[in-house]
């Protein structure tokens, strides 16, 4: 007499998920953006793949709040102090190329794994900058969830977060030219807000997530991120590229991320001194990802 | 405040309660469908097939079928896999066409697929066929729609209300079927015992 048990379940190679995932939606726009800031922000487009569990309806915390200052040993100092120290220049206008941006070694064994992840998510991207298939890892960190990296072809460039890779998540920045910004740019320090769970299912527990990436500008030795929760964390900085993850200690829980402060990020030349201090706006300066809401 | 009404992530939140969601973001949430999903439509085009290769493919056509087809859809329950493993169903018996259809995106998917599997995972994946296609042999001589009941809830699991709307059709129809099913095997398989469902 046979038995009628099949085999035991598999799951889909994480490979695969991904590439559904990137061609899901990809054929049309969706109904609704998830944000309605990002039309503002010039992201109307949205990636094929969703693939991090962003927050319906937490999207727009409030703007105002006193902004950070209250740092883990990092005081704030007031904005107007850090713009008198520099003369104003040209906000839209980046440089060029400059050689150490050009020269730049890239790390010689970069996470393989990570990378596959985010070449995987740039090839089902519709908006921003093209990368070529020979993209390198030129920059990686590796935070308490996973790993930030940015990928550049040597004409554009895109920041990505793997921290919840093993569960298949991924977020991807929108990809840019190669151009140093100005340090007056503050869409260049914008972050990706989402959440992070060890367990990645609806009983878990959640934390709430920031991570951004980006290039030096000139004179820049410091960038440091005062976030809603009181923190503040200091980009990684690597040669001309920079990345920045953040997690919040406390799990997220209902009301948790209601009347937040603006996130203020400072820039410090090397010795210290501040350059500039400025607070991101929720929404347009907070949803820098374009593989996911916000 | 916002202004907006206070809600729980997508992560917390019901199929049903997604899908509602007047606000909602279509390739989010069947993003998030996906997630929760995926593995249960992958195994049962399995079992429907007998191959992991053709699973692969037609679980992507699952999901693109249901994205092609959600706005004609309304989720009767909390979870949206009674709705997938109807569309699978449907999608797995008609799986040449199905797979015509979406043939531009099957390619673009296989594209970004470079590797092959590892060759010890290829052997596991050949005795799982065997014993498949061995099992498949077996309920040949039922008609499609009990081997659908059979499959939804012997193999997958579903209770019979869930294959019910699965297969669009009321849950007496559901255990006429498997009970016809039942008595059609006996002797040549060995059946597990089935929990009643009210």
């Amino acid at each position: 007499m046979t038995n009628l048990s099949p085999p035991p379940e598999r799951d889909l190679d994480p490979e695969r998920k991904l590439a559904i995932r990137s061609v899901l939606g990809a054929t049309e726009p969706p109904r609704r953006p998830a944000v309605p800031l990002l039309a503002a922000a010039g992201v109307t487009a949205v990636v094929g793949a969703a693939l991090v569990v962003p927050r319906i309806g937490h999207d727009e915390p409030p703007a105002g709040g006193s902004g950070g200052g209250v740092g883990t040993g990092v005081s704030s100092p007031r904005p107007s102090a850090g713009r008198s120290t520099v003369p104003p220049r040209p906000g839209s206008t980046a440089s060029v190329v400059p050689p150490d941006l050009a020269n730049w070694t890239p790390p010689t064994n970069p996470p393989q794994a990570a990378a596959k992840i985010c070449k995987n998510l740039l090839a089902g991207a519709v908006e921003g900058a093209k990368l070529g298939p020979g993209a390198k890892v030129v920059t990686y960190m590796d935070g308490r969830w996973g790993t930030a990296l940015i990928l550049t072809d040597g004409k554009a460039w895109a920041g990505c977060d793997t921290s919840g890779y093993v569960h298949n998540h991924a977020s991807l920045r929108k990809p840019e030219q190669l151009k140093v910004p100005s340090v007056d740019d503050n869409d260049a320090f914008a972050v990706s807000k989402y959440m992070q769970s060890k367990e990645w299912t609806p009983n878990g527990t959640w934390y709430d997530y920031y991570w951004a990436a980006g290039l030096v500008p000139k004179g820049v030795g410091r960038i440091e991120y005062t976030l809603p929760d009181g923190e503040t964390e200091a980009a990684r900085i690597n040669g001309p590229y920079w990345l920045m993850q953040h997690s919040f200690d406390k799990p997220w829980k209902e009301g948790t991320d209601t009347n937040l402060p603006r996130i203020t990020v400072t820039l410090r030349r090397s010795d210290g001194s501040v350059i500039r201090t400025f607070k991101l706006e929720w929404g347009t300066q907070t949803c820098a990802a374009i593989s996911h809401g916000c | 405040m916002t202004g907006k009404e206070q809600r729980a992530p997508v992560a917390y939140r019901t199929d049903r309660a997604l899908w509602e969601d007047p606000d909602r973001d279509d390739v989010v949430v069947f993003g998030l469908l996906f997630e929760r999903h995926a593995k249960a439509i992958y195994n049962y085009c399995f079992r429907q097939t007998g191959s992991w290769a053709s699973a692969e493919d037609l679980v992507s056509v699952v999901f693109l079928e249901a994205w092609r087809r959600r706005r004609d859809v309304g989720l009767h329950q909390d979870s949206a896999l009674p709705w997938l493993y109807g569309v699978a169903t449907n999608v797995c018996r008609n799986s040449l066409r199905s797979t015509r259809r979406h043939r531009a995106a099957l390619r673009r998917i296989s594209e970004q697929l470079a590797e092959p599997d590892p060759a010890d995972d290829v052997a596991h994946r050949v005795d799982d066929e065997r014993r498949m296609r061995d099992l498949r042999a077996a309920v040949r001589a039922l008609p499609r729609h009990e081997q659908e009941v059979l499959g939804l809830v012997v193999w997958s699991g579903l209770d019979y209300a869930a294959a019910a709307a699965a297969l669009g059709v009321p849950v007496g129809t559901v255990r006429s079927r498997l009970a016809r099913a039942r008595a059609r095997l006996s002797g040549h398989l060995n059946l597990p015992e089935l929990e009643e469902t009210p």
